[in-house]
């Protein structure tokens, strides 16, 4: 799954700019100044890092994962799934995987900003629905019989 | 980025003879309170002081007689008639007030609150950005 930089910046940046927009109504420099302009960049591209980090450092305690040499743009994450699937059901779940990748970077990036400029407004990113799809391509757990011990 | 606003300083101070000589005809006291380009020393003196008022509200600084505004990348570029226009409009009733600060007070006071609510919407023109396409 490859993660193209620029391309998340333009999905945060909308996000960014719409909440300027509401705080503008009640503060329009304070809300002008949360919506972030190509100058911000190099800034977002340290906060998206930090959140592939958190993903990577979070994926790797289920699932194989590797992460190649990447650019100063883009980050690509591996997922190998370790139960057997069809190529139907993996490509749907890869899918899955990688827009709630999407989002929860978009979303921490917006809450790492809003820390900076606003932070009444700021909302910690959650993980949730990535745990959700990546169990889904996760090995099966199998258990003793304990109960049938005593038989 | 920096963005330029170079200021007509012969039109704002074409307004301010228009604004002070209305004065002058209102009060039926012309000599007294329409500037002319005699006043022209006078006048400079507020017009210095009236970019430096706004200067100090926005982030900028001063050329000679333009401003350099000091905008993101994301200022929408389309407002700069806009921004120029209200600059010269600040500038006219700046200079006015100040003009009349000494002759009659309540003029000074209607174009001072006149300025002051310019100033706001220069800062809201400021605070436009471009939506991200």
């Amino acid at each position: 799954m490859k993660y193209d930089y620029s391309e998340l910046y333009i999905r945060i940046r909308d996000n960014v700019y719409n909440i300027g927009q509401q705080v503008k109504v009640e503060n329009p420099e304070l809300g002008a100044n949360i919506q972030a302009s190509d100058e911000d960049y190099p800034m977002f591209r340290d906060f998206m890092k930090e959140a592939f980090n958190n993903v990577i450092g979070h994926l790797v305690k289920h699932t194989s994962l590797s992460v190649p040499s990447n650019s100063e743009n883009e980050t690509e994450i591996t997922v190998a799934p370790l139960r057997k699937m069809d190529d139907k059901s993996r490509d749907q779940i890869t899918g899955l995987i990688y827009s709630s990748i999407s989002d929860y970077v978009c979303a921490y990036c917006v809450n790492r900003w809003l820390l900076l400029k606003y932070p009444k407004m700021a909302m910690p990113a959650s993980m949730e629905n990535i745990y959700k799809y990546v169990s889904m391509i996760d090995s099966k757990v199998r258990r003793r019989p304990t109960c049938l011990a005593g038989i | 980025m920096k963005h330029k606003i170079t200021i007509d300083k012969n039109a704002v101070y074409e307004n301010v003879y228009a604004y002070t000589a209305m004065a002058g005809k209102n009060k039926s006291d012309m000599s007294t309170y329409a500037a002319t380009p005699d006043n022209i020393p006078v006048l400079d003196k507020y017009f210095t002081e009236g970019l430096g008022v706004i200067s100090s509200n926005t982030e900028s600084s001063i050329d000679g007689d333009s401003i350099l505004f000091d905008v993101p990348s994301n200022w929408d570029t389309m407002l700069s008639g806009s921004l120029s226009n209200s600059c010269e409009n600040f500038l006219s009733k700046h200079i006015s007030s100040m003009w009349f600060s000494s002759l009659n007070q309540d003029l000074y006071k209607i174009n001072e609150t006149e300025s002051a609510s310019i100033i706001v919407d220069i800062k809201r023109i400021l605070n436009v950005r471009r939506r991200p396409r």
